[in-house]
């Protein structure tokens, strides 16, 4: 059959339209259910978004994107399709276009940085701020994601910070029987590499509305509550609404050694913390761990470090040491899982979903890749893997 | 009357008439009179001018000989091939300090509390409150007291106090150098690794150093 050249032109055009779209499956793409951000070995950061992390393998600089590292660090925020950052004086909503986050609205937000943050459902998030000089002044902010704009900011009025420890650290924000409970600890400079954290934990109870302290607790069992959760998970609620942290006295949080790692928590019926549940982590493991994820009845999984292998704060993101253990919460146990040893101090390298959990690793022979736990047969496997320009996978996150 | 060489000579012996005189005068200040020249024979003409030139010749001061000096020559062009070389080294000599002093440099904040910024050919450097450091691009050495900011402008290999093996600095990357002292030993962490740190003391290097 002999084609007339304009049928002969649209039919090619058909054909290269469709070749296209097709390739557009693979590549980058923000409708991906995952997101990994990656620090690379060229110094650089890249991000790159995959439907699964099960299988396949990902060159990160041929299929990821570029991220320049004076506009973004590994504390963004992946939610529902979008990424949020505080950087120059502006929170900033991106979307994933072509080859790069592209900023598609921003609010100012001049010198602070976000020490907590806590989603309310799909589109309202809060922010817990401090300022950048003093780091001692805390602000709330209540955002509306989809409009991104501010629906309520109120500067919360900590009481005067005890002496010689002016510096404040934020840990965990939950919104919990009706009252906004903060944990948070006060941290003071030894001189520029050594700091360390008072001997107490503080837990404030406000009206979530008002934002105004109803009541203080003092907790001296351990020290720094939580963590910066943009950076890593410290704590959840339970299927019960029972609600659990860490708390991270080690050297890459509050440096505070005469302290224990240990698990609280904040029963479902009161405000207080439960004074008769003390998960003694260390005294489990013999060492320090940062990061806490939730598995489902009653265990977690926690990233323990292994104070025999590293030196001190110089080394300790560099050496290869991190183990994973599968604790459970009620009958206080930890098990280790067979993983090789991971590094980098603190990552949000667990994902959990589906009865299993995803651990991104960086092991000693250069593989980085996503280990699968099966949660019900507690089998491991492997799944997604990342080429070797890979220094260190610091995110996985839900994307969608 | 015509104006004749006759005339003329009795003109100059002052033998004229007063009209005559006038004549002469009259022929002299006129520009339009033709003049027909005065015949001479050609013996004449030469024989005058060959004593007109001996007249001439008797008064003439005959300049002095040119003497060619080979040796003063030979000392000038001795002197300046002397002198350029000493002006060549001496040009050596200045650009070679300049080198040294840019491949080993001592640089001191030691009395202040302020960050310092320096800018060298091959690195830029800030150094922290209190900080010194003494950096030899040639040989690798690396000392440093306090905290400091250095971003390279070509590859670089530096020897750590604390480290064994030489770290690769790389162009146009920052690099943070902190000096334990609890242990004494130096880190260097690039500007994606500073995240690595606990958050006390990221805070404290983004006040120092005015990162945002």
């Amino acid at each position: 059959m002999q084609l007339k050249p304009i049928s002969k032109t649209l039919l090619l055009l058909l054909i290269v339209f469709f070749i296209g779209c097709s390739s557009r499956d693979q590549s980058n793409s923000s409708s991906n259910n995952y997101s990994l951000y990656i620090m690379n070995k060229n110094l650089g950061n890249t991000i790159v978004t995959t439907n699964s992390i099960d299988s396949g393998t990902i060159n990160i600089l041929k299929d990821g994107i570029d991220l320049p590292t004076q506009y973004f660090d590994r504390s963004i925020i992946v939610h529902n399709g979008f990424f949020y950052h505080i950087k120059s004086g502006k929170f900033i909503k991106f979307e994933m276009q072509e080859n790069a986050l592209t900023e598609i609205a921003a609010i100012p937000m001049s010198n602070q940085h976000i020490e907590n943050m806590n989603w309310q459902g799909k589109d309202t998030l809060l922010l817990f701020t401090l300022d950048n000089k003093t780091y001692s002044k805390l602000h709330y902010y209540k955002i509306d994601v989809k409009k991104f704009e501010i629906l309520q900011k109120e500067e919360i009025h900590l009481p005067v910070a005890p002496s010689k420890f002016p510096i404040v650290s934020i840990g965990f924000s939950t919104l919990h029987q009706n009252n906004l409970i903060l944990g948070y600890t006060y941290n003071k400079v030894i001189n520029e590499t050594d700091f360390t954290t008072i001997d107490t934990m503080y837990f404030a109870t406000l009206d979530p509305q008002t934002l105004k302290i109803k009541s203080i607790q003092k907790d001296n069992r351990s020290t720094y509550p939580g963590g910066v959760n943009t950076v890593q998970s410290y704590s959840f609620h339970d299927e019960r609404g029972n609600f659990y942290f860490m708390s991270c006295p080690g050297i890459a949080l509050g440096n505070n050694l005469s302290k224990p790692t240990a698990i609280f928590r904040i029963p479902n019926n009161t405000t207080t913390v439960d004074s008769s549940y003390f998960f003694n982590l260390t005294a489990t493991n013999q060492n320090h761990a940062y990061g806490m994820w939730y598995l489902g009845n009653n265990e977690a999984i926690i990233r323990s470090e292994r104070k025999d292998l590293y030196n001190d704060f110089s080394d300790h993101h560099s050496t290869y040491q991190f183990e994973y253990y599968v604790v459970d919460l009620l009958k206080q146990t930890a098990t280790k899982l067979t993983l090789p040893y991971d590094k980098g101090t603190r990552k949000e390298s667990v994902l959990v979903e589906n009865g299993k959990a995803y651990i991104t690793i960086d092991d000693k022979d250069d593989n980085h890749q996503v280990w699968i736990y099966n949660i019900q047969t507690k089998k491991i496997s492997t799944g997604l893997k990342l080429d070797k320009e890979t220094d260190f996978i610091v995110r996985i996150d839900k994307l969608n | 009357m015509k104006v004749d060489q006759k005339l003329i000579e009795k003109y100059h012996l002052n033998q004229c008439t007063p009209e005559e005189r006038i004549l002469v005068e009259e022929w002299l200040v006129d520009d339009n009179l033709d003049f027909s020249p005065l015949s001479l024979p050609q013996f004449d003409k030469s024989h005058i001018q060959s004593q007109i030139w001996e007249n001439i010749a008797a008064n003439i001061i005959e300049p002095a000989p040119i003497k060619v000096d080979n040796n003063r020559k030979r000392l000038i062009r001795y002197i300046s091939i002397a002198a350029s070389i000493v002006i060549l080294f001496g040009l050596f000599i200045y650009k070679y300090n300049i080198d040294k002093e840019i491949s080993y440099a001592i640089f001191d904040n030691s009395t202040s509390a302020n960050s310092k910024y320096f800018e060298k050919n091959s690195y830029e450097l800030i150094l922290g409150k209190h900080a010194t450091a003494k950096i030899n691009v040639e040989t690798g050495e690396f000392f440093s007291m306090g905290t400091m900011v250095i971003i390279p402008k070509k590859d670089f290999e530096f020897s750590f106090i604390g480290t064994r093996e030489k770290k690769e600095l790389k162009n146009g990357e920052t690099y943070f150098i902190l000096n334990s002292k609890n242990t004494g030993k130096q880190i260097i962490l690039s500007q994606s690794e500073l995240t690595f740190l606990a958050p006390t003391i990221q805070n404290q290097l983004k006040l120092q150093f005015n990162i945002i």
